[in-house]
């Protein structure tokens, strides 16, 4: 009952502060930080945000890359910043993955204010590899087990899990086909060209230019609709495999845990309009990204089900974590 | 050809693109000359000011600052001994002595030179290779990446001066290294005491510590010996003498290090390591390697910058970035809207060949700011050692925050200069070391993702053609060591 009672006061001094601070926020220059390296598609978006977020806000907003420790470097400085929406951080879904392997963080350590985009995974083979569709590949697999291999990144990444799903779909044994774990999507890609994998799982932005020149062919789409990109490749459920089509790789906005929600509200509804300008609306469409606002609830709740989906899949594949 | 190259002379020769390529060549010098500040970095760092350039002059600044960082890291590693570029490590083995000996001039005159001439060579067989090349980076797969590591960690006995067992402790020292932080395949924790480490020990940190930082702690040591320093000769006309005995070398380097560039992957770094080794092997005065021979450094600085040319071929014909400078390369056209990728030849013919005219006019452009510059930065080599130790100290411990803003990388620096110079008291060189931190990952990796396509079958892992000649390469350049001892001790 006591303990109700701190929590309850707690909850108004924090809410009474929150509504007191949404007034004059930003009440200065905003922080991000980033988990990436400087150069890369994330940290690239997160510059044409900052750019756009600081003629809105008025503020500056000052991009730091605080790479290494699958995003623990990052999330170190976040988590030690204060909760008052002055400090923001870049994420995708591979903190998901580094929380389960270090067990230092959890996804209640931060805040998920907003989502920006979002991007569905795709099944691409060469043309030499004569796989035509899911379900041939799902036929030669059965015929010679262990013979084909796919290539993506890390272990017990976004990736995997989608590949994992697909082959519980399609009822694939353990072993049929080899997952070969590279160190970035990049990097699996171009082992499948260079045909020293056979199957790769990736996004469109990075097959798109292969797919156009031949090099590549995309077999299955992990989405409810075929994709705008590539109106011949299937859907996973189109060919007979239906999945969790929620599914996706995803970038957002992360604050540090305890900022105020009306704090997070504000700036996120500066944030839809921000993507929603017609520069950000070009590079989106360039960039072959999936628009995919989500404001702070929408998007919490869907981190919440990626993460319990994620243990599930550790789970059976015999990852525990710590 | 022709004609794409003349339109694009058309569009590089503008005053709005010559100025970036300048602002370019100037911005590289200062990024490639501070130790902890890459070539990738700096050229990340000003993507944002590339915003409202044209898609040419935005691609020109970009490249100009690659090329002109990866000579000018040559510089702090043959003054101090404190390689400004991961690629120039291998320049401060014969640079710095020779800097030691009072020929810092000459040294530097030599590596812009050799820089120049390996940039010229890379340059040209990329405008004439670039379509053909990439079908070679594309052959390079898990199989091949191992044999490729084992190739260079064969070179140890070559690159190591004086005792092979100290040799052998440096590189299982630099090994041991590597396995910490996530494992790559199974995605398991490794010795992994505290959360930053996930990645494993951040490499250039601990490159800054080995080689600059133990440097200053041997500075402090003998602060007061007093070095008569012989009047330095150091003309350009000079050095282009001494160079020329060497030309065979700085044009078999400059054929390595394109080759050893255009595979993704194996950046400058290899490319330096693999020619100096080979150099060594050739070189008729092989055992003053390490010791201040000029050939040393040409071998050095020729390879790794052609590497930077052999990065761009898998890139522009293929959209593969063949070094981390060449993936935030990527980044540059993107914001331009433009997609590297197999289709950029076609569709978009200028961006290439403008690269192309880019290289070939930065080129006396960087040999002015080298030539001329290599007086003023001998200079200082007259101030005083406990000023200079202090100064790069500073620069060390700067630099590594700089790499990635954490304070968490200065205590890395920190320790493996203690490291490095224990290692150096007992006579142990750093080339092993840097060896196994750059091949190591590259070695378990892809030697585990082999396995894992061939059903754990190893035989199948080395019968993939090229790696089986690459193996065949790496039992041979050991054994060709012992048997062809007796007449390089000559």
């Amino acid at each position: 009952m006591k303990a109700a009672k701190t929590a309850a006061a707690a909850i108004l001094v924090v809410f009474a502060a929150g509504s007191a601070l949404a007034q004059n926020y930003p009440s200065g220059d905003i922080r991000y930080i980033l988990h990436v390296k400087p150069g890369g598609a994330t940290d690239v978006m997160a510059r044409r945000l900052a750019d756009g977020l600081s003629k809105a806000l008025g503020v500056n907003i000052v991009v730091e890359n605080r790479d290494g420790g699958s995003g623990a470097r990052q999330m170190a400085q976040l988590t030690r910043a204060k909760p008052d929406g002055q400090t923001i951080g870049s994420v995708t879904a591979s903190h998901l993955g580094m929380f389960q392997q270090t067990g230092t963080y959890t996804v209640d350590s931060v805040a998920w204010a907003c989502n920006l985009v979002l991007d569905p995974y795709l099944l691409v083979v060469r043309p030499e590899s004569g796989i035509t569709s899911l379900q041939d590949l799902v036929a030669k697999a059965k015929a010679a087990p262990g013979k084909l291999s796919i290539a993506g990144f890390g272990e017990a990444s976004g990736g995997q899990i989608a590949w994992l799903m697909f082959a519980d779909a399609a009822k694939l044994a353990d072993g049929d086909i080899n997952w070969v774990p590279y160190s970035s999507v990049g990097d699996a890609v171009v082992a499948t060209l260079g045909g020293h994998n056979d199957i790769a799982i990736a996004y469109t932005g990075l097959v798109k230019q292969q797919v156009q020149a031949g090099k590549l062919k995309v077999i299955g789409v992990m989405a409810d609709n075929r994709l705008a990109n590539f109106p011949d490749a299937q859907t996973f459920a189109e060919a007979g495999y239906p999945v969790d089509t929620s599914w996706q790789q995803f970038r957002g906005v992360i604050m540090p845990a305890g900022t105020p929600m009306n704090i997070q509200e504000s700036f996120c509804n500066t944030v839809e309009q921000v993507m929603k300008s017609p520069e950000m609306v070009k590079y989106i469409t360039d960039s072959d990204l999936e628009p995919g606002y989500m404001g702070p609830e929408a998007f919490t709740k869907f981190i919440k089900s990626q993460d319990k989906e994620t243990k599930d899949w550790m789970a059976k594949l015999g990852v525990t974590g710590n | 050809m022709i004609d794409n190259i003349l339109h694009a002379m058309t569009l590089v020769l503008t005053f709005k693109v010559l100025a970036a390529l300048i602002i370019g060549v100037l911005i590289g010098y200062f990024v490639g000359a501070m130790p902890g500040l890459t070539s990738s970095i700096g050229m990340a760092l000003l993507i944002p000011f590339t915003f409202g350039m044209s898609p040419i002059a935005a691609i020109v600044m970009l490249v100009s600052i690659y090329m002109a960082s990866d000579y000018a890291g040559g510089i702090p590693a043959i003054l101090v001994n404190a390689p400004g570029q991961p690629g120039a490590a291998v320049t401060a083995f014969d640079g710095f002595p020779m800097s030691q000996r009072g020929e810092s001039g000459l040294a530097l005159n030599l590596s812009i030179l050799a820089s120049g001439v390996g940039a010229l060579v890379s340059t040209v067989l990329l405008v004439i290779s670039a379509q053909i090349m990439a079908s070679a980076a594309l052959a390079f797969g898990p199989a091949e990446y191992f044999a490729l590591a084992i190739v260079g960690l064969s070179l140890i006995g070559v690159l190591s001066t004086g005792s092979t067992l100290k040799a052998a402790i440096g590189l299982i020292f630099g090994l041991a290294v590597v396995t910490i932080g996530i494992d790559p395949i199974m995605g398991s924790e490794r010795f992994v005491f505290s959360p930053l480490l996930l990645d494993g020990i951040p490499f250039l940190p601990a490159l800054i510590g080995l080689f600059a930082l133990s440097e200053v702690f041997v500075m402090i040591e003998t602060a007061n010996v007093r070095i008569d320093r012989v009047p330095d000769a150091s003309s350009a006309s000079h050095s282009l003498r001494t160079l020329r005995p060497y030309w065979v070398t700085v044009l078999r380097s400059s054929l390595i290090g394109y080759v050893v560039g255009v595979v993704p992957g194996a950046g400058a770094s290899i490319a330096s390591l693999v020619s100096y080794g080979v150099a060594k092997k050739l070189s008729a005065n092989g055992a003053s390697f390490g010791t201040g021979n000029p050939e040393g450094i040409v071998a050095s600085e020729a390879a790794n910058n052609a590497s930077v040319s052999g990065a761009l071929a898998p890139l522009l014909s293929l959209g593969i970035p063949g070094s981390a400078s060449a993936a935030v390369l990527i980044g540059g056209l993107t914001i331009q809207g433009l997609q590297p990728g197999p289709l950029l030849f076609t569709n978009h013919p200028e961006i290439p060949y403008s690269i192309f005219v880019g290289l070939l006019v930065g080129l006396p452009v960087m040999l002015a700011v080298g030539l001329l510059g290599a007086r003023l930065w001998v200079q200082i080599t007259r101030i005083p050692r406990p000023i200079v130790a202090t100064v790069v100290a500073s620069i060390c411990m700067l630099g590594s925050y700089a790499a990635s803003n954490d304070v968490f990388d200065m205590i890395i620096t920190a320790v493996f200069g203690v490291i490095g110079y224990v290692f150096r008291r007992c006579d142990i060189h750093p080339a092993p070391i840097v060896l196994a931190l750059v091949l190591g990952d590259m070695l378990e990796a892809n030697l585990r993702r082999a396995m894992i396509t061939a059903n754990d079958n190893f035989l199948q892992v080395i019968a993939h053609p090229i790696a089986a000649g690459l193996l065949i390469v790496a039992i041979l350049v050991p054994l060709s060591m012992l048997f062809g001892r007796k007449p390089a001790a000559d």
